[in-house]
């Protein structure tokens, strides 16, 4: 591709407006020099900041504006983690190192966008695979360096710990030849100023270092991978956790002309009209005293029996979803019905519901409990695997007040054609 | 402090307090529906621009300078002068519908000179014009804001 200075000028004026890695501080004042005396791309911070950009590497490689973003952030990366200063000496293994891990926060932070262009320079072969994220077509060279590639990726492994062991394998003859390296690896870049050196730190200081430090769980030795699928579970439970209270708000929903007002006095360090002696008290001493405040509070008067289905097909379901129904405590009416062929109230002890299930699940019964003691709002919760529903069935029980809030796997078949209002619980997929 | 957690409610710090004689400060996350910049009477002026840059430009500026010449337009400075574009500040926005993209050659032309000067929050009638396909693939809505009608809403 044919680039041009006035659009590279573009893209760099582009990505300190987007402000990636709080690079805006260096790449607006940064002066951009093309010139064929860096390989690449380099920044000189020892005078007024210089980017030095090669206009043929960029013609060579890059293909788009999100290639010359990704290569300006590499260059970005090494300047403000201070490469230069950190490390004196400038090997081919060290160069490995650094630009492994740079890709990495690259690819870790704003995804396969830009890393898609350290995918298409280097080859998925060798120490070169551990400069680029892995392609989907790359399952062969997958084998070598899974583990280290993993670790880097995954940012559990610091720039001189790479290097630590990039040398030991050189020791043993285990890495042979090293691949060109993108970036600030010349030696004739002289160190940052003291002045630049506080523009450093600014950005430091600026910059959301989430992906870039490691987490202090991911140090030393933990298995990664366990650590991964406890976050997508963690994930997933808070998901059903948030879709289900929802799905509770509406059935357990009170209704706003039947609800009781409670006025109770409440102790709050903040001066109230009514409390007079709280006045008085702030002149004698000056500091703000606590006063009485009113509260009003709102107390449905018509709570909902809830009924839960204890055959056994959804104990998991269940017993997260007595946690979020303490919540809704005030809308409860306690106790609980647990049923299976018969309704019996269900007990807690230690934190967990008791009940005495007989295997089978049938739904008569619950209705019939509705009738007999006169309930006007009630919730089913059920996998809906039930006999057939019959009119008579339902005689005597208010349709209006009536929910049922379905497993994931539930079946909604025999409420629906009543005409009762079901609600259907998310997956769990844990 | 138990039963006056109670009553606190309503708030991120419900059910928690400091044992240091007071209640932790209190946060409270609302979604805003609406802001000032979609009130009415607020907005002086607003216009929508979309350009649909090709695929296969590469170089966004040259293919725009192309287009102008083959309208007899030579360079921007000669485009400036021609076009009427915004003279004020504008606050970039979404468009609430859908916006159809710029058709002809001097409507692309002028919508990419509004869009070139359109930073992520403002358009800038003296700011520089970046002819990035970043900046040129976006579709928004760019609001003059009238604040002296601020004060005369409801």
């Amino acid at each position: 591709m044919e680039w041009t200075e006035t659009h590279i000028r573009g893209v760099i004026a582009d990505l300190a407006e987007e402000d990636f890695f709080a690079c805006r501080a260096l790449f607006r004042i940064a002066r951009v020099e093309f010139t064929d005396k860096v390989p690449t791309l380099a920044v000189s911070l020892s005078a007024s900041p210089r980017l030095y950009v090669n206009l043929g590497f960029l013609n060579a490689h890059a293909r788009s504006e999100d290639d010359v973003k990704a290569v300006l952030m590499h260059e970005f990366l090494h300047v403000v983690l201070q490469h230069t200063e950190k490390f004196k000496s400038n090997t081919p293994l060290l160069n490995v190192a650094l630009d492994a891990v740079i890709n990495s926060i690259i690819h870790r932070t704003y995804g396969e966008r830009y890393s898609d262009f350290f995918k298409r320079f280097y080859k998925p072969n060798g120490l070169e695979a551990l400069l680029r994220p892995w392609g989907e077509a790359d399952e062969a060279t997958k084998a070598q360096w899974q583990k280290l590639h993993t670790q880097v990726y995954t940012g559990a492994v610091a720039a001189d710990d790479l290097y630590e062991l990039f040398r030991s394998l050189a020791r043993v003859r285990f890495i042979e030849g090293y691949p060109d390296c993108i970036g600030n690896h010349e030696d004739w870049i002289p160190e940052a100023s003291e002045e630049n050196r506080e523009l450093i730190e600014g950005i430091l200081k600026r910059m959301d270092g989430t992906r870039i430090w490691n987490k202090p769980k991911q140090y030393g030795v933990s298995d990664l991978e366990e650590l991964e699928r406890r976050r997508i579970r963690e994930r997933s439970l808070r998901e059903w956790r948030r879709d289900t209270r929802r799905i509770l708000e509406q059935c357990l929903r009170p209704d706003p002309a039947k609800s009781e007002e409670t006025v109770r006095p409440v102790q709050l360090p903040i001066l109230s009209p009514g409390d007079r002696r709280a006045f008085a008290m702030l002149g004698v001493n000056g500091f703000i005293p606590f006063a009485e405040h009113r509260t009003v509070r709102r107390k449905p008067s018509e709570t909902v029996n809830v009924y839960l289905d204890v055959s056994g097909s959804m104990s998991e379901e269940i017993d997260r979803l007595l946690l979020l129904l303490t919540g809704f405590k005030d809308r409860i009416r306690r106790p609980l019905w647990a049923f299976s062929n018969v309704v019996e109230p269900a007990v807690f002890r230690n934190g967990t519901v008791e009940y005495k299930s007989t295997g089978g699940t049938g739904i008569s019964c619950v209705f019939d409990h509705i009738h007999e003691n006169g309930f006007r709002r009630s919730l089913i919760v059920t996998d809906g695997y039930v006999e057939a529903i019959t009119p008579q069935m339902l005689s005597g029980v208010p349709r209006e007040g009536l929910r049922v809030l379905l497993s994931a796997t539930g079946q909604a078949a025999a409420f629906e054609r009543h005409g009762i209002r079901y609600h259907q619980l998310k997956n769990l997929n844990l | 402090m138990e039963q006056l957690n109670d009553h606190i409610t309503g708030t991120r710090s419900h059910g928690l307090l400091h044992n240091t004689g007071g209640p932790r400060s209190r946060t409270r996350t609302e979604n805003v529906q609406r802001s000032a910049v979609n009130a009415p009477g607020m907005a002086a002026a607003s216009e929508n621009h979309f350009l649909q840059l090709p695929e296969w430009v590469t170089n966004p500026e040259s293919w725009l300078l192309q287009m102008a010449r083959e309208e007899g337009i030579d360079g921007w400075e000669e485009a400036e002068r021609l076009f009427i574009l915004p003279r004020n500040k504008m606050t970039v926005t979404q468009p609430e519908g859908p916006v159809e993209p710029a058709q002809g050659n001097l409507w692309i032309l002028r919508t990419a000179m509004i869009l070139a000067r359109t930073n992520g929050q403002r358009y800038l009638p003296e700011g520089p014009a970046v002819f990035t396909r970043h900046r040129l693939d976006r579709c928004l809505r760019l609001v003059e804001i009238d604040l002296n009608g601020y004060y005369g809403m409801d």
